[in-house]
């Protein structure tokens, strides 16, 4: 066997690891899942809408959570223009009788939280990107995980509010996929994001700690960390439906990927102290190093494809340089069928079987007919897309150092 | 929410899993592997129990009309029409195979055994018969021994399909370790100073080392079918101290 079969057999195990893992995990606790604790008293809770140039969608953001599921003298909106250029203020104004609305120069999303969180006087804090909205039993999903004690955080469960273009037919799939993963992640308690749309905190940890970071590229997940640093715990609702405005074209989605891809990277180094350490729980023992060598993987394999690709197309011109035409040849033999096909077909399988699950998770329809595309690309595409904003980011922290 | 020690006791669970589906994996990549070694089997016993049938064909038509001529004529042309697939077979193996076995090395020396036993055959069929193909026996090693066999081989495939009804081509792989081919390396393969050039091809009693381009092959080939073999173009044995050692067409 070479060094590169040895390589890709190494990877594929540690795929099949992961897989089976995270479907343990969900097996174990499958009365969890769907199942969210019930709310025993309506405690009080601020949203924090941070806007910037959000004027197409923030009034469709405040109105849908004015609309929410539980009790009006229970929570509240605080709503941070950051220094649009747009008509965002003028679209908060609008709505100036129900919510408190602060008006500053542009500093950044989580400066402008941490503006907003000195206002703050409930015992609970939700924030919601301007470009999001929740369903309307969202906030009851979410607020029965906060009796526990112990637990700090919730997340929701996020998907994307339309997938007219490829690169939100892949986002789709993506968030749906997501919603899967964040739940077994919570479960076995190595949740690591708290998602700008739709996330709950406790008031308290968040103004003892400092509030949201705003030097890092990715806050919330900067604030995922920290609480994993303190033993806090995150749960999350799948109920807890939040859609989300995705990136349209495939250069805005670039750009917001490798945005968070060096953020990831970013909060690794500041919490470097977690990594294979007892302290820093199972995030630092097993995720942090399992994340490790998964972006080390997919980077090979995209750069492996690449150079396959480059010596079948190199192929090509050589036969075509000899013969002068290209020999089609369509035949197809017993002989052709390799070792490493039986694991492509149960890769394939494991995929299928995975999204079919975090379909059933999202509580989506299966609907194969109308969403073909979405499932097709986040087969075909999105392993390549993903790897490609990896290597991206990294080339990117390699030649600057760009902030938000 | 799972504790310290489930966390633990799942990541083993999975971890043991993971043996479990990665050993089934080795396995089924094993039956697989069985598989394609057995149809290629299948196939190689088939053209052998056909190739003694020719033999005894030859013996009954030697004996009941004095010449075999026409049963070494079907013998050629059937041969030209079928190693063809199993020579294909065997190259589709080379490029998927990820792991040595013995049993394909096994097959494909019993394959080159068979192939050498039709380039005797044919020469017979020649000399005896006049039966006239023109016949390639070309040397070939993977990339790291012979850079431009690959080329060689497309182009060689190339006029295999475009003179199909007059071309044999006999592809000896020099790795294999075999006294017969080691016999013809050293006949045909090794250069005025004793070193092996790759990719070889002797192509009825012409010897071709290094890389022969498409237009020179197939100026060689058009003159070559058209013309014929004639056997009188070349003495039929090297001889050293009197002792015949190399059939030389």
């Amino acid at each position: 066997m070479g060094f590169t079969t040895n390589l890709y057999l190494t990877f594929f195990a540690v795929m099949i690891f992961s897989t089976v893992l995270w479907l343990m995990v969900y097996y174990m606790n499958l009365d969890k899942i769907s199942k969210d604790p019930e709310v025993k008293d309506y405690k009080d809770v601020t949203f924090l809408v941070p806007a910037y140039n959000e004027e197409g969608i923030v009034g469709k953001t405040i109105e849908r959570l004015l609309e929410l599921d539980y009790p009006e003298n229970s929570f509240s909106i605080i709503a941070i223009n950051d220094g649009s250029e747009d008509g965002t203020l003028d679209e908060l104004k609008k709505f100036e009788d129900d919510i408190q609305i602060i008006d500053k120069e542009n500093t950044g999303k989580a400066d402008s939280m941490n503006v907003a969180l000195e206002s703050v006087d409930t015992e609970f804090v939700a924030s919601m990107d301007a470009d999001s909205y929740p369903t309307k039993h969202y906030l009851k999903s979410v607020m029965g995980y906060l009796d526990d004690e112990e637990v700090y955080g919730v997340t929701p469960a996020l998907k994307v509010c339309r997938d007219d273009t490829l690169a939100e037919k892949i986002q789709w799939a993506e968030y749906i996929y997501q919603i899967f993963l964040r739940k077994v992640f919570a479960l076995f308690n190595v949740q690591y994001v708290m998602p700008g749309p739709g996330s709950v905190y406790k008031t308290k940890f968040l103004k003892e700690t400092g509030g949201w970071d705003d030097s890092t590229l990715t806050e919330d997940m900067e604030m995922g960390f920290r609480m994993m640093s303190k033993k806090h715990k995150i749960e999350n609702s799948t109920n807890a439906e939040v859609m989300t405005d995705p990136p349209s074209n495939f250069r805005d989605l670039f750009n917001q990927r490798t945005r968070w891809y060096r953020g990831y990277v970013q909060n690794c180094v500041k919490y470097k102290s977690m990594i294979g350490r007892p302290s820093g729980g199972t995030l630092g023992v097993f995720l942090m190093p399992l994340n490790a060598v998964w972006i080390a993987m997919l980077m090979f394999f995209l750069l492996h494809t690449a150079y396959n690709l480059a010596g079948i197309a190199q192929g090509w011109v050589n036969t075509y340089l000899l013969l002068g035409y290209f020999p089609l040849d369509l035949s197809f033999s017993l002989q052709q069928i390799e070792f490493f096909h039986i694991f492509l077909v149960f890769f394939f399988s494991m995929g299928v079987g995975t999204v079919f699950l975090s379909l059933y998770t999202a509580s989506e329809p299966v609907n194969i007919t109308e969403k073909k595309i979405n499932y097709l690309s986040f087969f075909i595409i999105y392993p390549y897309l993903f790897a490609m904003f990896w290597v991206a980011a990294f080339l990117d922290m390699v030649r600057s150092d760009r902030k938000w | 929410m799972v504790d310290k020690n489930l966390a633990l006791g799942t990541v083993v669970i999975a971890a043991a899993l993971t043996v479990v589906i990665m050993s089934g994996m080795f396995y089924f990549g094993g039956v697989l592997q069985d598989a394609k070694v057995e149809d290629m089997s299948s196939d190689l016993q088939r053209l052998e129990i056909d190739r003694r049938s020719q033999e005894i064909s030859r013996a009954i038509a030697s004996d009941m009309l004095g010449n075999d001529c026409r049963v070494l004529d079907a013998s050629i042309s059937w041969a030209v029409k079928n190693l063809g697939e199993l020579e294909r077979k065997i190259e589709d193996h080379e490029d998927t195979e990820r792991f040595e076995g013995d049993g394909f090395r096994m097959l494909k020396r019993e394959y080159t055994n068979l192939l050498l036993d039709y380039w005797l055959l044919m020469r017979e069929a020649e000399k005896e018969c006049g039966v006239n193909k023109t016949r390639i026996v070309y040397f070939y090693a993977y990339d790291d021994v012979c850079p431009m066999c690959d080329d060689q081989g497309t182009i060689l495939t190339h006029y295999r399909q475009k003179y199909v009804d007059d071309i044999l081509v006999f592809p000896l792989d020099v790795t294999l370790d075999m006294d017969p081919v080691d016999l013809l390396i050293d006949a045909y393969v090794l250069d005025d100073e004793g070193e092996a050039v790759y990719p070889t091809m002797k192509i009825n009693g012409e010897v071709y080392r290094g890389f022969v381009g498409m237009e020179e092959l197939g100026e060689i080939l058009e003159e070559e079918i058209e013309n014929g073999y004639n056997e009188t173009e070349e003495s039929e044995y090297n001889e050293t101290d009197g002792q015949e050692i190399i059939p030389l067409s």
